[in-house]
């Protein structure tokens, strides 16, 4: 943009093209909605992010946000495309871990993403590429970002932690929109008790623990042992060498399933982990407006790991202009 | 309001850069061509690539641009940046369309959108707004004889061999008739 056509449009004589006002709005760095109507988005993006906590300094980091950022916009771009005429309220939730557990059901932890988006009405997507798992709110739309790593028991402990945000309704977007550092106690606390309840883990026996006994625990909360020996720590229970054992250098919990006889589940687990995962309302409604002609399938594919020519589903076709017609158009004659 | 107007985008006008032939873009559109300011704008960045210096000749085809006016206008223009975009795309991809699409639907333009890009081609069309291509000018422009059958088809073989798309059937001179026919 020229200086004199920025003086112009900023006088009146001049509009500002989309493109202007786009670029205007990112060296500004906010929100062209914001540059046009002078009011907040309705469909922003709100990030709970997970942290990471870095034990010299301290501080709660979310690493690598930057290579994050552009697929949580990917995923807000199809909450975008499917609801954007659309916009909910966010349905209350549950206020503690304990009534989430009671609305997920009894070995929640098996389906959690699932029972998540029935019983909670929160969103789960599961894609690679993220270092770090996001809760984030579209259009009042809750949802909560994970990466497909295969590590099954660090997807449901942040999903559990994400869960933990939204609930204590800690969004770690600050005002100026960077990423601040959000307290995340609070989020830890409430995944701890939701997927390692206080009052089951003490009424049980920990000091007398087989490898077998340790390994069907582990399994069966869906945690691993390091997530469990922190739980056990913070609540002062004592408990078996064993725990220590496998949280040593070396050790991971993968192993100690197998040991334990678990092995078979854990390729099963892993395999589940690593799949791409969209909310099914999600793209049924992203297939009824590809049907419309309203939006491209470029989304669609994107969820399924796929091309748009990959992808084999029905798109309207653009009428086809006769010659006869188009020259009619253009008062030329043929 | 003048009816049948032409709104390009920028696919469009660099087809006609790459085979340098602008001139025949002008005489097709017979005066009825018009773009949008950020169309405009791409198409200006376009010109400055090697080889398609020819682009810039556009302005005195298209004129003045149209430019989003209103706040309702920019927000159109919003949304439907949103319906052509797809993951992975630079952030300022599809605006050209997006605010082509958004004023002509706005302001009850009678007219055509000339893309060759199929989102935007389905979604102007969900819009109610006519779409033609590239080769559908190109074509009608060898049947009134703005362009010659020969040129014509080393305008075909130049955009195939660019990556630019085109009707695979035509390889010589009798199936470029064959194909001028079809419609």
């Amino acid at each position: 943009m020229t200086p004199d056509a920025l003086s112009r449009s900023l006088n009146g004589t001049r509009s500002f093209s989309s493109i202007e006002l786009a670029m205007i709005a990112e060296v500004l760095g906010v929100d062209v909605y914001w540059l046009i109507t002078g009011r907040e988005n309705p469909s922003r993006l709100v990030l709970f992010a997970r942290h990471t906590f870095d034990r010299d300094t301290r501080e709660h980091l979310v690493s690598s946000h930057l290579d994050n950022e552009s697929v949580l916009q990917d995923v807000a771009l199809a909450y975008r495309q499917a609801f954007g005429d659309h916009p909910v309220e966010p349905a209350p939730l549950p206020s503690t871990a304990r009534e989430v557990r009671d609305m997920l059901g009894a070995d929640f932890v098996r389906c959690f993403a699932d029972r998540v988006e029935e019983r909670l009405g929160v969103d789960v997507v599961r894609i690679p590429g993220l270092t770090t798992a996001y809760g984030l709110e579209v259009l009042g739309r809750r949802v909560i970002v994970l990466d497909a790593s295969g590590n099954w028991f660090r997807q449901n402990f942040s999903l559990a932690h994400e869960l933990g945000h939204m609930v204590s309704r800690t969004p770690s977007r600050d005002a100026s929109g960077s990423l601040g550092t959000a307290d995340e106690a609070p989020a830890n606390n409430f995944a701890a008790e939701l997927l390692l309840p206080a009052a089951v883990l003490r009424e049980m026996t920990w000091m007398e623990l087989s490898v077998e006994e340790l390994a069907r625990r582990v399994w069966d909360w869906g945690v691993s042992v390091a997530a469990l020996r922190n739980r056990l720590d913070s609540l002062r229970i004592p408990y078996s060498a064993v725990i220590h054992e496998w949280c040593a250098p070396g050790r991971t919990t993968q192993r100690l399933l197998r040991r334990g006889g678990c092995g078979e589940g854990v390729s099963e687990r892993m395999a589940a982990a690593v799949e791409r995962k969209f909310p099914l309302r999600l793209q049924v409604a992203h297939l009824e407006k590809i049907a419309s002609g309203e939006i491209t399938a470029s989304t669609l594919a994107w969820m399924y790991g796929l091309t748009e020519d990959e992808l084999d589903i029905d798109v309207p076709q653009a009428g086809a202009v006769s010659d006869d017609s188009l020259a009619a158009a253009l008062d030329l004659s043929l | 309001m003048t009816d049948n107007l032409f709104f390009a985008d920028n696919t469009v006008l660099v087809n006609f850069g790459h085979i340098d032939r602008l001139d025949v873009l002008e005489r097709v559109l017979n005066g009825r061509g018009r773009w949008c300011a950020t169309v405009a704008s791409e198409c200006f960045r376009s010109s400055r690539v090697e080889g398609l210096a020819a682009l810039r000749r556009a302005p005195a085809i298209f004129g003045d641009p149209w430019f989003p006016e209103t706040p309702v206008e920019r927000l159109d223009v919003l949304v439907f940046r949103d319906r052509l975009a797809g993951p992975g795309d630079p952030p300022h991809a599809h605006l050209g369309e997006a605010e082509t699409i958004a004023l002509m639907a706005r302001r009850n333009v009678s007219g055509f959108v000339v893309t060759d890009d199929r989102g935007a081609a389905r979604i102007a069309t969900h819009s109610g707004i006519k779409v033609i291509g590239t080769y559908d000018l190109l074509r009608l422009a060898g049947r009134v004889d703005i362009i010659s059958p020969e040129d014509l088809l080393r305008a075909v073989v130049t955009l195939r061999q660019k990556g630019r798309g085109g009707p695979v059937e035509v390889n010589d001179l009798p199936s470029l008739h064959r194909w001028m026919a079809k419609r």
